[in-house]
């Protein structure tokens, strides 16, 4: 995925059209102010400057599915990983909730079930049937909509054919207004995502920690930007 | 001695041996294939449960009118996604527009008529659809045109029942749609300035993405503004363009659109105008106005002292000159007058200056037109007009006198959305019978409400709208049931045919209809005919037979024309373009003008009551769950207040507390409250949440245009000594810039 | 040349004459005059002064008689085994608020598996609070027990005899607190099975990359290691303790004594066994809290990940369990009336290692705040300010106070050692100092990381304060509990030890050459037909 910093406005859209497509559960007030939110895409706010000149900067912050996940060997039972296309994958059933992975992410992006998910009827019937509703006691995270990527390769297995650059995208990307979100294959030189991945304005998020993340970020330009 | 061992006895013991040794045996043999076929790697996620089945239609969620895409299974909607070939929406969708799910899949729902059977306040008692109609069209015959409509959103189709229903009961009023959103979006300040200075009272058409420099006064285009996702996709491409567009935002809070526009200019409230006024004199004194601008813009900006004005107004002069030589050697610059003029009594000088500013530097023509008109002219207009302020002060006014027996509330909820001050609430109690046809036990309902007759949420019913501002495609937006109704509700449409049969003539007559479907598809025929006649064919639906055009209308979410049409605005250079500084009312131990704006997700509070939006955070703040009130880190620092401390919110009219969020973005002359909560009921997520910003406004006109100067309220900020901790997604006050991105 | 006095007639290790805290029964004017400080006046003097005197030559060091000997075994048979026999109200009131303790723990447990593990204060980024605190401080203190234990019986340190029972019971009590932590902080402990390498038919194994995993091992390890040191050389005093009771106690016993008859080869295969297992327990010991800190320290995060961790880890828990040893000790000593065997002498030694083992502490504790402070990394710099001048600041500056400045200023002077109420006061506030240091580990580094929107806070919730408070309860509960079960002396090697000081000061006699490849067990076994039967 590629993320360009110059385009998000910080609508929220991706956030909302994530909760409703993976079956995000909202926690209430409370639980907020304890800092339990289990917003699987967030968009943080930074300062740049402050008052009486402040700039500020919206990072769209989700799970960055590295290709050298620090999340994944913490894990005691495997609960944590690594699909064969490259996703960083949660299996819900398997996990156990040591919380060691969410501890060892250094994006902060895996959340944790703090208690039983609430779907008051028929609040429920809005559940994305494709998605695990998730229990008490375990980690999720984004999953880069594997659904629908799990969708779109049966389709094209069925007609025989690799998954078309555009054919798939997760819920975040689909809604984003101003398309600053990009999602494509890495390992296809030709796909949109990989040619903005070798932009001038591409950088990894903390990218010295040699997690090699999957999602590239593109730096805001302008004079005031960046 | 052994038991008996009978025949019967054998067979059942080896039957239970054989079958503990198949399930031993299968337990020991498995396969490793076998085993490696079923791992519990293989989450659910892994599997395809089923086939979507996909739906368009038409969000309700805002007034912009989107085309959506409603994909379901097994007759559920699980997820709504822009419909890619919508003009508006081209495939993209708002955080509320994504949230429609949780309209009509929400646990507070009202799940069958109610009527009151005790005091107005008391609960409820379940009715049936019969009596409840009766009732209604009781009270339909009974009116004598001593009724009155109140709404905060209509679509398009239900406009114009209403409209019909006051007509036939012979009542001289409008529907009334106002709340302070609406007011806050400024549309028909902007219509009237668009008239005057633009040539016709339409919206005008803000070609964002052709523009390569855009001044922002005051819009919140990319929140809640109007149109916000078409804007955004404007944005984009402003962004995208060969040579990187700029946006410079000119208003007193630092909102998201300032957030990402490269420049943020922060006059006082209500002196944007002024902004307008200083930069076209720089263009002017620099002879970069463009050639072939009406000679007489220039007198406007004649006798503008910048230097003084930009002191005056707090403003980096060369900040100013940098911005005003940009704007105006941009190959397409762009000034959009916003909303949040519209909150100061100088508002429609503020809009022309705007306007004149866009006409100094050529916009007209090249980046702003006008919206087209709509698809069919006739049966099909009105399309829903936004009431002023004066028309809702009137109709309470006019209920407190106990001139109305009869209101119905459409979808509105006018004890939360209008100011206190306006007196609902007193005026309620004088008006005979009030039916609330909301799908949600709002607030008005819940306190005065004789009558309770749920309609569908949009996801459940037919409908068209005609999206205002559109794009330059001429639509007519399809709006149909994707999923059966969850409740025993029905569409508002339906209900009124419905009492309108009832309660006879003259109601009967003038809403013939059996019911919504027969009534759009008859509007839908008109327009093709409309559409025949105009002799518009190329259009997206390519067939002439009725029947294929209203399925094809229906597949593929309406239609829009496929020629882009900008009417060309004939600009005429406006007279009284000197905003002069807004007045400052009740001054007296009152330091503070009060800014309100829009929650990006909460709107004016209608959606309060799903999950997802309360749980999402205002992008500056990140607050959640909340109200909340922001205040500039100086003056935080000389009050000593902190992020979390409870302060008291005094105007002159009321006053409320809240917690404090020390904003960057927001000057030491003002403190800024969004809209939304502080609703008494409204289910179990909106109920006795955050505090009703709304209640705080002053009653002052914006000139002789009958709308409300929702931003000239002055307050004072009292601390309580309390301290809460604020629900917001940043964890800690110290989110300044990290290395490493 | 005056005789050596009677009630110095214990082995060196246990010459202790006082009885109860602080307090000293023998007579005054049975003991040698000594100066009472530079330049004073003679005074009576206490037990070390008499060995001075014993080594100058002025008091005769007469060893005691075999008839002796055997007076003091069964004075000390007597003593132990009283105190495991009789319940008196006192005890039964201390059990009982404990085992009360004990029991809100499980309650506090039950109550956020059925709400959720949320009931906790544990949020986004600070996933780990104070259970994990808790599990780093209960297994640090197992340590000392094994490891002072088992490294003073291979340095052969002959005071270490009345101690060592004591201590290993400690290391097994922590460890089966501690234990609990790795349980209780799961979402989902009733899945806590994943974890366990068990064949299955989906061929799912824990991942043996995951420190969590090694954890697991080390622990099972330790806690199994631990418990067969603590029994092996117990069964000598099970079949003592078999010997003098009756009925239902003499059954358990005699099956735990697993057959003892105290035959040369079972002396010979003890002893063997011991050795070769004290040697091999040590570094099981280290390697275990190498382990719990890589826990930490293989993470990603700031303040975790650092190399010194293991070894600062190790000297941390050995720290604490040195401190924590002595509190119980003292208490211990007091409650089963061992005044006679452990004495202020061991106090005195036990507080040396302690001020060593706090310099090293030191020594590692700076290493580990000067780095992060001068390494420039801007996660580690905000912590380290957060802890010394930030908001953290009283934890840091209270535990710098009682973990480096209170021993180094105390511990240096005999008189505090040997003084039983300041060495309370001290070990124990260096214990609250320990479970600081680790609360500002795991807590205190997670509050802060890379980004700062998702700095965090914590505070504790209602069920980690009962749970974490608790587990003293628990703690003091299973030494209150056992020690009606289990001789928290260890009988045989202190009666060793007095006939080894014996033998080493005369020589051996003639008339007792006939058990000099061994020593034998004071107690005289009754071959009857009963005790055989019992021990088969």
């Amino acid at each position: 995925m590629a993320i360009d910093l110059d385009l998000c406005t910080a609508c929220q859209a991706c956030v909302v059209a994530c909760y409703a497509e993976n079956n995000i559960a909202t926690v209430g007030e409370e639980q907020i102010q304890n800092g339990r939110g289990l917003h699987w895409i967030r968009i943080e706010r930074y300062w740049k400057t402050e008052w009486p000149q402040p700039q500020a900067l919206f990072l769209p912050l989700l799970c960055q599915h590295c290709v050298n996940a620090p999340c994944e060997p913490v894990c005691p039972v495997f609960a944590s990983v690594h699909s064969d296309d490259g996703l960083n994958l949660q299996v819900y059933n398997r996990c156990f909730g040591t919380r060691y992975c969410a501890n060892n992410c250094p994006y902060k992006v895996r959340m944790f079930n703090w208690f039983k998910p609430e779907f008051p009827e028929p609040l429920n019937a809005s559940l994305n049937p494709d998605v695990t509703v998730r229990g008490v006691g375990i980690m999720e995270k984004c999953t880069f909509c594997v659904q629908r990527i799990r969708r779109a390769r049966q389709q094209a297995r069925a007609e025989g054919r690799k998954v078309l650059e555009g054919e798939v995208v997760p819920a975040c990307v689909q809604t984003c207004p101003t398309g600053a979100l990009t999602f494509g294959d890495l390992n296809d030189p030709n796909s949109l995502v990989a040619r903005l991945a070798q932009s001038e304005r591409g950088y990894n998020l903390l990218e010295f920690l040699g997690t090699q993340p999957s999602i590239t970020y593109l730096k805001g330009v302008g004079a005031e930007r960046g | 001695m052994m038991p008996k061992f009978t025949r019967r006895e054998f067979l059942k013991k080896s039957r239970m041996l054989a079958a503990a040794g198949t399930l031993g045996l299968s337990g020991c043999g498995a396969r490793d294939d076998q085993a490696r076929l079923v791992p519990f790697l293989q989450t659910p996620e892994e599997q395809v449960a089923g086939t979507f089945t996909y739906f368009t239609s038409l969000c309700q969620m805002c007034p912009a009118g989107c085309g959506i895409l409603v994909r379901t299974m097994n007759g559920r909607a699980n997820k709504l996604e822009g419909n890619p070939q919508h003009p508006v929406s081209q495939g993209r969708l708002c955080a509320r527009g994504q949230a429609g799910l949780q309209a009509i899949y929400n646990p507070d729902r009202v799940q069958t008529p109610q009527v009151r059977t005790n005091e107005r306040g008391d609960p409820f008692a379940p009715t049936t659809w019969d009596e409840g109609l009766a009732i209604l069209a009781e009270g339909l015959s009974q009116s004598q045109g001593r009724m009155a409509i109140y709404s905060g959103h209509l679509p398009d189709h239900v406009y114009r029942v209403a409209a019909r229903l006051l007509d036939a009961g012979g009542s001289a009023r409008r529907p009334i749609v106002w709340n302070l959103y609406r007011a806050a979006e400024g549309r028909n300040l902007l219509q009237q300035a668009a008239a005057e200075v633009l040539g016709a009272e339409r919206l005008p058409l803000f070609d964002i993405g052709a523009a390569t420099a855009v001044i922002s006064f005051n819009a919140g285009f990319l929140e809640t503004w109007l149109s916000p996702v078409q804007y955004a996709r404007g944005f984009a491409e402003l962004r995208k363009g060969a040579t990187r567009g700029s946006l410079v935002a000119v208003e007193p809070r630092l909102s998201s659109t300032a957030a990402v526009a490269d420049e943020w200019l922060s006059p006082p409230g209500g002196r944007e105008g002024d902004v307008a006024l200083i930069l076209g004199r720089i263009i002017l004194d620099e002879r970069l106005g463009a050639s072939d601008r009406p000679s007489e813009v220039d007198a406007i900006f004649a006798d503008v002292s910048v230097r003084d004005s930009a002191q005056e107004l707090g403003l980096d002069f060369e900040q100013v000159v940098r911005i005003a030589r940009g704007f105006a050697q941009a190959d397409a610059p762009l000034a959009i007058p916003g909303g949040g003029l519209s909150g100061f009594d100088n508002a429609p000088a503020a809009m022309r200056a705007v306007l004149a500013l866009d006409l100094l530097v050529g916009a007209p023509n090249r980046t702003l037109f006008l919206t087209p008109p709509p698809p069919a002219g006739g049966e099909l207009d009105p399309r829903e007009e936004v009431s002023s302020y004066a028309d809702a002060a009137a109709l309470v006014e006019e209920m407190g006198a106990g001139q109305v027996d009869l209101l119905l509330v459409l979808d509105g909820d006018p004890y939360h959305d209008l100011p206190q001050a306006m007196g609902f609430a007193d005026a309620a109690a004088q008006v005979l019978l009030i039916v609330d046809f909301s799908p949600f036990p709002t607030d008005t309902s819940v306190l005065f409400a004789d009558l309770h007759l749920p309609q569908h949420t949009y996801l459940e019913s037919w409908g068209f709208g005609v999206p205002e501002p559109g794009t330059a495609l001429r639509t007519m937006t399809a709006q149909q049931p994707a999923v059966p109704p969850v409740f025993d509700t029905r569409s508002l449409a339906d209900i009124l045919f419905a009492a309108a049969r009832l309660a006879g003539p003259p109601y009967a007559d003038r809403l013939p209809w059996e019911d919504e479907f027969t009534y759009v598809r008859q509007s839908v025929e008109t327009m093709q005919q409309a559409l025949n006649s105009q002799q518009i064919q190329t259009g997206s639906i390519l067939t002439n037979n009725l029947e294929n055009f209203f399925f094809e209308w229906r597949q593929f979410g309406g239609w829009w024309s496929a020629q882009e049409d900008r009417p060309e605005v004939s600009p005429t250079v406006p007279q009284n373009a000197r905003p002069e500084p807004p007045v400052r009312l009740a001054e007296e131990g009152r330091p503070f003008r009060l800014q309100i704006y829009p929650h990006l997700l909460l709107a004016e509070g209608r959606h309060a009551n799903k999950t997802w939006m309360q749980e999402t955070p205002e992008p500056m703040t990140t607050v959640v769950w909340q109200s909340w009130v922001e205040i500039n880190p100086q003056v935080a620092e000389e009050l000593e207040l902190e992020t979390g401390d409870i302060v008291r919110v005094a105007s002159a009219v009321g006053e409320v507390e809240v917690p404090v969020y020390v904003f960057q973005g927001i000057g030491p002359d003002a403190v800024a409250m969004p809209m939304g909560q502080g609703h008494v009921a409204y289910g179990r997520y909106a109920s006795g949440r955050g505090v009703n910003t709304v209640d705080l406004l002053e009653m002052t006109e914006v000139g002789d245009t009958g709308e409300l100067a929702w931003g000239s309220t002055w307050v004072s900020i009292e601390k309580t000594g309390e301290h809460e901790p604020l629900a917001r997604i940043e964890r800690s006050d110290a989110t300044e810039m990290p290395t490493g991105i | 040349m005056a005789r050596l006095p009677n009630w110095a007639r214990l082995p060196r290790y246990s010459r202790g004459p006082t009885r109860g805290l602080g307090h000293d029964p023998v007579p005054e004017a049975e003991r040698p005059l000594v100066r009472q400080g530079h330049g004073e006046e003679f005074g009576p003097g206490s037990v070390l002064e008499v060995q001075d005197a014993v080594a100058d030559g002025r008091i005769e060091d007469v060893p005691p008689t075999e008839q002796e000997l055997e007076e003091m075994d069964a004075a000390l048979d007597g003593v132990v085994l009283r105190s495991m026999t009789r319940i008196g109200p006192g005890y039964l009131l201390l059990a009982l608020v404990l085992g009360f303790g004990t029991l809100s723990l499980f309650g506090a447990w039950l109550y956020q598996i059925f709400q959720g593990i949320g009931v906790a204060g544990i949020n986004r980024p600070v996933f780990w609070g104070f259970y994990i605190t808790s599990f780093v401080f209960w297994i640090g203190v197992s340590h000392s027990g094994t490891l002072i234990s088992a490294i003073l019986r291979v340095l052969n340190v002959e005071w270490r005899r009345p101690l060592t029972r004591g201590a290993e019971a400690m290391t097994l009590f922590s460890l089966m607190v501690g234990a609990l932590f790795p349980l209780i902080h799961l979402g989902r402990v009733w899945k806590f099975y994943f974890m366990i390498p068990y064949p299955n038919v989906r061929e799912l194994w824990p991942n043996f990359h995951s420190a969590l995993v090694w954890d697991l091992v080390a622990i099972l390890t330790y806690m199994t290691s631990s418990a067969l040191f603590l029994f092996m050389p117990m069964i000598p005093d099970m079949a003592t303790a078999r010997d003098r009771t009756t009925g239902i106690r003499r059954r358990v016993y005699g099956v735990l004594a697993l057959g003892w008859r105290g035959s040369q080869q079972q002396w010979h295969r003890l002893h063997l066994a011991m050795k070769v297992y004290t040697i091999v327990i040590i570094p099981v010991a280290v390697s275990v809290h190498s382990i719990v800190s890589w826990d930490f320290a293989m993470t990603t995060n700031e303040g975790w990940h650092s190399t010194i961790f293991a070894p600062y880890f190790v000297i941390g828990a050995i720290y604490s369990g040195v401190a924590a040893l002595i509190t119980v000790l003292i208490f211990v000593r007091r409650g089963l009336g061992l005044q006679e065997y452990i004495t202020k002498f061991h106090f005195d030694r036990l507080g040396l290692i302690l001020l060593a083992v706090s310099v090293i502490w030191f020594y590692m504790f700076f290493a580990q705040v000067l780095t992060n402070w001068y390494g420039g990394n801007p996660v580690d710099r905000e912590l380290e300010e957060l802890h010394i001048f930030g908001a953290m600041a009283p934890l840091w500056w209270f535990m710098v106070a009682v973990n480096v400045f209170l021993p180094f200023f105390t511990l240096w002077f005999k008189r505090v050692r040997r003084s039983l109420p300041a060495m309370v006061v001290i070990t124990v506030l260096i214990n609250m100092g320990m479970w600081i240091e680790r609360y500002l580990i795991v807590v205190g580094s997670n509050v802060r990381n890379h980004l700062p929107f998702d700095w965090g806070d914590y505070t504790p919730g209602i069920p980690e304060i009962i749970i974490a408070g608790a587990t003293f309860a628990m703690f003091a509960f299973l030494y209150v509990a056992l020690s009606k079960a289990l001789p928290f002396v260890s009988l045989w090697e202190v009666k060793e030890g007095w006939r080894l000081d014996k033998w080493r000061t005369q020589g051996i006699s003639e008339e007792e050459t006939e058990s000099v490849e061994e020593p034998q067990p004071a107690a005289p076994l009754p071959s009857t037909s009963e005790a055989g039967e019992a021990a088969t």
